[in-house]
């Protein structure tokens, strides 16, 4: 062992060479973290399409997929999902998701948030359900922009169709505006 | 882990290949007096190494690059510190990176569901309370510092992760406003600025400037994430407002700053060799001397100089390992910082409060390392991971933690029960339900029995 010790400490390794590669093991170390980081992030992106259930949220003819955490739906400029209607309160309502199940929650707006024409403070969503904020409609869609209805639809109340969008007349004229377009997130 | 397990595997590999290198260059260029202390030193990193990689094994999560990076980080600070004037195992180090993996852990389960721990701040405010309580009675005269039985604690410290997620809770309840005279205020904004006035008045107090940069930061980062709420649009009037109250207040700082203060503001440190700019003379001196490849482990002279292991550190490691090595051990911290900003967080509370760690870590190192390089002002803060300290280091770990949160949002335990939930709200069951309920209810009730014929 002490022979072994002399030998390895004996042993004229130059400085310069043992340094440098041992700065470009740190270095590559560094770079594999960096891709390894970039692999996580995109698993983590397909991770979320699963557990948010790839809903969107449809108005009239823009689909907006939801994918982050919360959603916030209002007039005000800073908005995820604005919606320049004066019904519209500057925050109307935010959107939450936890675990695969999204939900709605009214932030004390003044023409207050309907679900399937039911006035709400809080309430779950599924694909097929139809918010209204004043007097503007949204449609929970699946994430490819078709709607999936999975409730009945019940007299008195809005009818989403399978394929398409909500009518144009049952909606006003607003455009929703958001950073990066429609399809974004 | 388990589906990019080549690239973990890669990953995990460089890591002890890293730490392998430099213990090599110890072996080669340190200055040990016996082989022991080399093998005790080699067996602490490497076994740190596995426990940490078969730890985070042990549970699934989404990201397992911060775990890594952190423990690479931590262990490289335990080699340079162990090489300090002559290679031998810190063993108070060693505790403290042990400490710090585990303070880890817990910050990332306590800050993992952002619903719950929001709803905690009243509890937060509390322990802010507590530990500025204990800096007001426990510390010795205007000082920031609790020392007992040879333990010295830095309750400061551990505000900091509180600061920041008081912080977060306050940008996601900014809707919740009510009228003061003639003006909507959020009661959560002013809870905040009160908070943010007692802290900075408790550090101008006991003339612990040198972290009220960091403050500093989270909350500018906050006000920031204020203006851009919820991630669109930023307001440029008021961020134009914002910057100009900013400079005013900086520039009255400077102007009323006590004169201990001013002296370090002004001091011409080559003037004053011998004197105030003893420290950075001498810092500045090492990293001249260490040059790229550094004059190698334990054969530096600044060990000699007070706080080499905290306040100079960086100029300590640049004299025995070299300007190259020092430069990558702040490029993997600030590659931790960047990673996070690969995969932003879901939720408003998570980005602001990832937003805020990344703002106190930055401007903490920058804090060390320039005025290491008498780039700016010295004021003798530690440099993240790397400098000797408990309360540091464990508050690094916990805020590592909390980054890691922001990464893995989601709540597997929660889905199950909340899936059910939905299912039963619904109006109409599926038809082959109620087709099976529906005899099942009749037949059990004696009513609907009929006679048999």
């Amino acid at each position: 062992m002490t022979e072994l010790w002399e030998l390895l400490s004996g042993l004229e390794v130059p400085d310069l060479i043992l340094c440098a590669a041992a700065v470009l093991i740190l270095d590559l170390f560094a770079i594999s973290v960096i891709f390894a980081a970039g692999r996580e992030s995109r698993l983590c992106q397909k991770r979320w399409e699963k557990v948010g259930s790839g809903v969107a949220l449809r108005f009239q003819d823009v689909s907006y997929p939801l994918s982050a955490d919360e959603i916030l739906l209002g007039r005000h400029i800073s908005a995820d999902i604005r919606l320049a209607d004066p019904s519209v309160s500057r925050y109307h309502a935010v959107m939450t998701v936890t675990g695969g199940i999204w939900s709605i929650t009214d932030l004390g707006s003044k023409s207050g948030t309907f679900v399937n024409e039911r006035q709400v403070q809080h309430a779950k969503l599924i694909p097929g359900d139809v918010i209204r904020l004043g007097s503007v409609q949204l449609l929970v869609t699946d994430h490819a922009g078709a709607s999936v209805s999975r409730k009945k639809p019940q007299q008195g109340k809005p009818a989403p169709k399978k394929t398409a969008a909500p009518k144009r007349a049952a909606v006003k004229k607003t455009q929703p505006q958001r950073r990066g377009g429609g399809k974004r997130v | 882990m388990y589906k990019n397990g080549l690239s973990y595997a890669g990953v995990v590999s460089l890591l002890l290949l890293t730490h392998a290198s430099m213990l090599g260059v110890v072996l080669v260029r340190g200055n040990y007096e016996s082989p022991k202390d080399l093998i005790m030193l080699a067996c602490a990193v490497l076994g740190l190494d596995l426990v940490g990689i078969i730890a985070s094994l042990c549970y699934r999560q989404m990201t397992y690059t911060l775990d890594l990076m952190l423990l690479g980080i931590l262990n490289m600070s335990l080699i340079f510190q162990s090489c300090f004037g002559g290679v031998h195992l810190s063993v108070k180090f060693l505790i403290t990176c042990v400490a710090s993996l585990v303070a880890c852990e817990v910050g990332f389960l306590l800050t993992r569901n952002h619903e719950w721990i929001r709803h905690q701040k009243k509890y937060i405010y509390l322990v802010i309370g507590i530990l500025i309580l204990c800096i007001l009675l426990f510390t010795g005269r205007r000082s920031m510092w609790i020392t007992f039985k040879g333990f010295s604690i830095q309750p400061s410290e551990f505000i900091k992760p509180c600061y920041i997620l008081i912080c977060a809770a306050s940008i996601v309840e900014l809707h919740k406003k009510i009228k003061v005279t003639f003006f909507y205020v959020s009661p959560d904004t002013l809870c905040v600025l009160g908070a943010t006035l007692v802290i900075f008045g408790l550090q101008w107090w006991c003339r612990d400037l040198g972290s009220l940069p960091t403050f500093a930061a989270v909350f500018a980062c906050a006000v920031v994430c204020r203006f851009c709420y919820p991630r669109a649009k930023i307001s440029k009037t008021w961020i134009a407002i914002a910057a100009v109250c900013g400079v005013l207040v900086l520039a009255a700082a400077w102007k009323l700053a006590p004169a201990y203060v001013q002296e370090r503001l002004h001091v011409d440190i080559w003037a004053d060799q011998y004197g105030s700019g003893y420290q950075q003379c001498q810092a500045l001196i090492g990293i001249a001397r260490g040059g790229w490849l550094g004059l190698g482990p334990g054969q530096g002279a600044l060990h000699n100089v007070f706080a080499y292991e905290s306040d100079i550190v960086f100029s300590t490691i640049c004299e025995e390992w070299g300007l190259l090595y020092a430069g990558i051990a702040v490029l993997i911290v600030i590659i931790m910082l960047t990673t996070v900003l690969m995969n932003p967080p879901k939720s408003y509370y998570h980005a602001t409060m990832t937003a805020g760690i990344v703002a106190a870590f930055v401007a903490q190192m920058s804090l060390n390392i320039f005025g290491s390089c008498n780039l700016i002002p010295f004021t003798g803060v530690t440099l993240p991971f790397i400098s000797q300290g408990g309360s540091s280091m464990v508050t690094c770990g916990f805020m590592v933690g909390m980054l890691k949160a922001g990464q893995s949002p989601l709540f597997r335990h929660q889905a199950a029960k909340l899936r059910e939930d939905a299912a039963a709200e619904l109006p109409t069951l599926p038809k082959f339900l109620q087709k099976k309920k529906q005899p099942a209810r009749q037949g059990n009730t004696p009513q609907n029995r009929r006679p048999k014929a």
